[in-house]
């Protein structure tokens, strides 16, 4: 049975953890603001450029970023957070991973992964994947740059025909409340529905050669980047619930400690009543 | 009055205009093109320069860094990392901005660091086009 300084502790110590989700849940706020900011503004800029990039890889195929080659492996980019407490933002994107894994494995294609944030890296360390580059402690400074390495480090594998396919694999920002996982193939270039409606030839200048040499690898670059950008905001997103979550159970669980206190003090004082009556009573004979 | 076609100027950090216009003057690499209704479909580079479109027989301008163009039969869309309006420069800033950048320009080496250089260099590009056309008002 918990005395009444147990229960005390308790409370106290609830109450410690609520302020520290308390916390966490402004935190993530605020940096989630910023992150949307940055997202909202980037994102026309891609969109536009995935819709060039489609009418462009629908007329030509001349380069071999956008050849599709039978795949035998394929390159997963894994995006996840730094760290935990952002409630089902890691579990859910590892999971949707080793579905995928297992999916193709059934094609008999076999897949690796890169991983973008530590969580993903800690999670398939430990299982029969090859992890072949990691980028660890990075998605709190990420940067057009950062885009850049992941993908030079990407094409250049895809380019000498290590991997025949590379996907990517993020939590994609809807709200603040809600995270889309979207997995997306980004190697080879392949040109949607709409881009593959025919249209009248182009006029490249210069070549067509030197534009797809310089486009194709900022395309994926940009790609790569608002990928980035979506988990973060999404992350920021799914921490900023799972601490509202976390406060509010808090106060209940306080609440309760509370009233199981109350009614632990009045016993005792009753029982102590009941005692002093009793020996008062036993004196009077 | 010849019929109007869509015009969009994105950048990285949003949409900076999307309106229908008469015709637009963009800088190439192969140099400076115009484009009216009808061209051609085209893709090019965009240099840093001036970009203008043209709209009830005036010319509005827009200092633009390097990117590149897409034409289609009834839009032209311009991708470049970064555009900015008459109105948004400050020939003051612009101008110290130059020196600095051209105090970077000299201590950097060109050849072993040529991304780099090559940077900056569309920085001096960008912000003597901005000085040029302040200097036009």
């Amino acid at each position: 049975m918990a005395s009444l300084r147990d229960i005390r502790k308790r409370i106290a110590s609830v109450k410690n953890t609520q302020k520290i989700t308390k916390a966490m849940k402004m935190v993530a706020a605020a940096k989630l603001r910023r992150a949307e900011e940055a997202i909202k503004a980037g994102r026309p800029f891609s969109e536009k450029m995935r819709e060039v990039m489609m009418s462009l890889a629908a007329r030509t195929h001349a380069h071999q970023m956008l050849e599709s080659r039978p795949p035998q492996k394929a390159l997963l980019i894994l995006v996840t957070a730094e760290r935990g407490l952002c409630g089902a933002f890691n579990t859910n994107l590892q999971r949707r991973a080793e579905a995928f894994i297992k999916e193709m494995k059934a094609k008999s294609v076999q897949v690796d992964l890169l991983t973008v944030g530590r969580k993903g890296n800690d999670y398939f360390r430990r299982r029969q994947v090859t992890i072949v580059e990691k980028f660890n402690n990075v998605m709190n400074t990420i940067s057009y740059d950062l885009a850049g390495q992941i993908v030079s480090t990407v094409t250049e594998k895809f380019l000498a025909g290590e991997y025949q396919e590379v996907y990517v694999v993020y939590n994609s920002f809807r709200s603040a409340v809600t995270q889309v996982i979207t997995l997306r193939k980004l190697l080879p270039i392949v040109p949607d529905e709409e881009g593959s409606k025919p249209r009248q030839a182009y006029l490249y200048e210069p070549s067509e050669e030197e534009l797809l040499e310089e486009l194709l690898p900022k395309y994926v670059q940009v790609q790569v980047f608002t990928g980035l950008l979506d988990s973060v905001a999404s992350e920021h997103g799914a921490r900023m619930s799972a601490m509202e979550a976390a406060t509010t159970n808090a106060g209940e669980m306080i609440n309760k400690l509370t009233l199981k206190l109350n009614r632990k003090r009045q016993e005792s004082i009753t029982t102590e009543l009941m005692e002093i009556v009793g020996g008062a009573e036993a004196l009077k004979g | 009055m010849a019929e109007k076609f869509k015009v969009e100027l994105v950048t990285p950090r949003g949409i900076v205009l999307d309106r229908m216009v008469d015709g637009v003057i963009a800088p190439g690499v192969m140099g400076e093109f115009g484009v009216l209704i009808g061209h051609t479909p085209m893709l090019t580079f965009i240099k840093p320069g001036i970009f203008s479109y043209l709209e009830s027989d005036r010319f509005v301008k827009y200092v633009v860094g390097a990117g590149f163009c897409e034409v289609l039969k009834d839009t032209v869309t311009v991708l470049v990392e970064e555009a900015h309006s008459v109105d948004s420069i400050d020939k003051n800033e612009a101008s110290e901005e130059l020196v600095m950048l051209e105090r970077q320009l000299l201590e950097i080496n060109a050849l072993e660091n040529s991304a780099e250089y090559e940077r900056i260099l569309n920085r001096v590009k960008v912000v003597k086009a901005k000085i040029s056309l302040a200097g036009g008002n």
